[in-house]
């Protein structure tokens, strides 16, 4: 079997179309909505559209579910043990486990909200964040970025469906919740112990983490304002294991997107001389 | 044949075909039976895109005036670009409850778009699907229960008004508002609109979306 499959090669069928987030960034709409007052934007249900919006976002998280499972199998299989020691493939194992309920939750969250399968466009962003060629970098990432992620987005839509008298979508989000804290704190837990003698090793990953948490901010789609959709949730990612100062990071990193997707916005939309 | 008027007649910000779209609206019109003699003026937002779905239909002065989100026609796998199913459920729905306005009485009393409780919108887009459907238009079922849901509570008693909107064949305003009227209080720390409730006269969620000049041309 082969190692390191790109994201290209995924197992998809017709159901499936695939988007890049430079298509999302690049949309000469960006602009002239910026301009618009529309008011909070954080996910509630008294918002307008809150259940497409709901939808969609539910929907790009069971993708992201296949994608966390693909990955995490990935990893069992991509490295020898000496470039990956065994435990950590059965954790990686372990977590397969994990991400395939997730997947048949998420299909039957889907289902329950009147989504079809394949009805949104599908990034490969998180599984691209899976193909680092060091284990380390993969763990910080996956697990501790786009976990961490989970963790925010899974925090805001229990509350959505806790808002909305939803029992199904809050039950599904609390359930799902607790395993991406389990993730993160096997990823903290292995970046320590992989990195222990080499702090080279150890930054590098850190600042791929960094870059992969800018990228999942999305310009202002996690933050702490009401211009964010996604709230950190700070308390569940202290119980994952993040300290004060990396969930501050995190929150600056947020912004710093949001203004550097403001200025890309007016660019692409300005007319060219 | 119904008068109906696209605007604008080129997209700038969207890939959508104008010519296309006018075409569709004409069809539809034909097929919700909209009378030969009204003329309606159908707005696309090209701004807001999915999944902001948004629409507002109704009777201004005797003409039917419908604005919506570029995003209630827009493929949510293409970003940009018209989707023919879902544009035809959307404006379906527009021009049907444009006709409803428009009939003799029955509608009457019925409040403009951006007076609607959510609630009551939520109800009378359920009696639209449900008519779309009959008409051989493809709607989306498992969406509109999920957002009449969201807007009425997750109870037995609400799916069984979902139900009874979706197969009826005629209502008046008066029946449709008491249908949800009569439904129980959401649970708990639900925030949505019901009818009455709260200060000031009800607006539903979607008015924020709304511009400012679309709204004034709107009755409230």
């Amino acid at each position: 079997m082969r190692r390191h499959l790109p994201p290209s090669d995924l197992a998809r069928d017709e159901r499936f179309v695939r988007t890049s987030i430079t298509d999302s960034i690049q949309d000469p709409r960006n602009r002239a909505i910026g301009q618009r007052q529309l008011g909070s934007a954080r996910l509630t249900p008294d918002r307008p559209a809150a259940a497409d919006r709901a939808r969609n976002l539910m929907h790009g998280i069971f993708m992201g579910e296949l994608q966390a499972l693909e990955g995490a199998g990935r990893t069992t299989y991509d490295f020898d043990d000496d470039e990956a020691p065994f435990r950590l493939k059965l954790d990686m194992a372990r977590q397969c486990w994990d991400e395939a309920r997730h997947v048949e939750i998420s299909v039957k969250l889907a289902e329950w909200m009147g989504t079809e399968i394949g009805e949104f466009a599908e990034a490969t962003f998180l599984y691209e964040a899976a193909c680092a060629r060091d284990p380390v970098l993969r763990l910080c990432g996956v697990n501790r970025a786009l976990e961490g992620l989970a963790i925010d987005v899974f925090n805001t839509m229990r509350e959505f469906g806790d808002t909305a008298g939803d029992p199904v979508l809050r039950f599904c989000e609390d359930w799902m919740l607790a395993d991406e804290v389990t993730h993160v704190k096997m990823g903290s837990d292995w970046l320590r112990r992989l990195t222990e003698t080499d702090p080279e090793r150890r930054q590098r990953a850190l600042e791929f983490q960094r870059t992969v948490d800018k990228l999942f901010s999305l310009g202002g789609f996690r933050g702490e304002s009401d211009d964010n959709p996604i709230h950190l949730a700070r308390r569940l990612r202290e119980l994952a294991g993040f300290s004060q100062e990396e969930m501050d990071e995190i929150a600056a990193l947020a912004e710093q997107s949001r203004v550097e997707a403001d200025a890309l916005a007016d660019a692409a939309s300005a007319p060219s001389a | 044949m119904a008068e109906v008027t696209l605007v604008p007649t080129r997209f700038s910000l969207v890939r959508f075909d104008a010519e296309r779209l006018g075409g569709l609206l004409d069809d539809l019109a034909d097929r919700v039976g909209l009378p030969a003699t009204a003329t309606v003026r159908v707005e696309v937002d090209e701004v807001l895109p999915a999944p902001l779905a948004v629409t507002l239909a109704d009777v201004v002065d005797g003409r039917g005036e419908v604005w919506c989100t570029g995003g209630a026609l827009e493929d949510t796998t293409h970003a940009g670009h018209l989707d023919e199913g879902k544009a035809a459920a959307e404006l379906g729905a527009a021009l049907l409850r444009v006709r409803d306005r428009l009939g003799p009485g029955a509608f009457a009393a019925a409040p403009g778009d951006l007076a609607l409780t959510d609630t009551q919108r939520a109800a009378w887009d359920v009696w639209t699907d449900g008519r779309l459907e009959r008409l051989g238009v493809p709607v989306r079922r498992g969406r509109r229960r999920y957002l009449f849901r969201l807007a009425c509570g997750f109870s037995d008693t609400v799916d069984e008004t979902f139900a009874r909107l979706w197969a009826a064949e005629r209502l008046t305003w008066d029946a449709l508002a008491g249908m949800v009227g009569a439904l129980p209080e959401p649970a708990a720390g639900a925030t949505r609109s019901r009818p009455g409730a709260g200060m000031g006269p009800p607006r539903p969620s979607y008015a924020a979306l709304v511009p400012e000049p679309v709204a004034a041309r709107h009755p409230t």
